[in-house]
């Protein structure tokens, strides 16, 4: 069982990624609606994975991974996004993240997302 | 530069895919339009800025009995009375995602493309008399009309 935050900044979002992780087991620790309140959210709560969306206000998600990889080099971030392009794949990629789901996503995918980033 | 119309050919297969690949819903495309400012019909219509080298905006806009049916679909099956803070959440989400699709479809062809956070208004939007290409996606649970109004800039 894993402890996550989910950030994003569309309430149902946060709402759908809430439901297939506890139903599998995960707990929630944290919800964050921007980048910058993630990665304040983080350093309280220190989660075991971080679910990040990446168009988000104040900060996106992928300078978000940044600050928070900058600061706890071993956060396991998984990439949640519409935004399917190869380029920002391998923006988040790049900037530390441990995976990329594309929405509208299966709930299959995100639970193989956290699986392979628990290791 | 205007738009070929390939790209609003995009438009429409990303509107497929997502509203019959993951909504379950049947779709048509019915004929293109032109279009001068918004109908006065919508109930609500889900905005998106393009940024980068396609500039513009495109809007999706449907009735609320519409509007209803695509979040229910996206709740797994229910029912929606009415849209309240969680539905208008769903369905600025699902503009989201079929932007999104947009975008990246005119990413694969070259294009530096991104996109803006979604706005969502529930009355017709005040005409700005923006020269919008129209592709109406026909439903079982009605007409989602895709404003376009795109262009290309330079590198």
């Amino acid at each position: 069982m894993a402890r996550v935050m989910v950030v994003d900044d569309a309430a149902f979002m946060r709402m759908m990624i809430k439901q297939i992780l506890t139903e599998s087991g995960h707990e929630v620790v944290a919800e964050a609606v921007n980048g910058l309140e993630a990665i304040q959210k983080y350093k309280e709560n220190m989660p075991d994975i971080v679910t990040m969306d990446i168009t988000m206000p104040e900060l996106d998600g992928v300078e978000a991974v940044k600050e928070i990889r900058q600061v706890h080099s071993k956060a396991k971030i998984i990439m949640c996004s519409a935004m399917g392009q190869q380029q920002m794949v391998v923006s988040a990629i790049q900037a530390g993240a441990a995976d990329f789901i594309v929405k509208p996503f299966q709930k299959d995918r995100v639970l193989e997302a956290v699986h392979k980033a628990l290791g | 530069m205007a738009l070929s119309m390939e790209y609003y050919q995009a438009v429409s297969r990303v509107g497929s895919n997502v509203l019959s690949g993951y909504l379950g819903m049947s779709v048509s495309t019915l004929e293109l339009r032109e279009q001068v400012q918004l109908s006065t019909d919508p109930d609500v219509s889900v905005k998106i800025e393009m940024l980068g080298q396609l500039d513009g905006r495109i809007i999706c806009a449907m009735n609320e009995e519409t509007a209803k049916q695509i979040v229910g679909r996206m709740f797994g099956g229910m029912e929606i009375q009415q849209l309240d803070e969680m539905g208008w959440s769903a369905i600025m989400e699902f503009g989201n995602w079929f932007v999104s699709g947009i975008a990246t479809e005119f990413s694969n062809q070259g294009l530096d493309v991104n996109i803006s956070h979604p706005s969502v208004e529930q009355q017709q939007e005040k005409a700005s008399l923006d020269h919008f290409v129209v592709t109406p996606l026909e439903s079982e649970y009605g007409v989602i009309d895709i404003y376009s109004k795109l262009v290309i800039k330079s590198a």
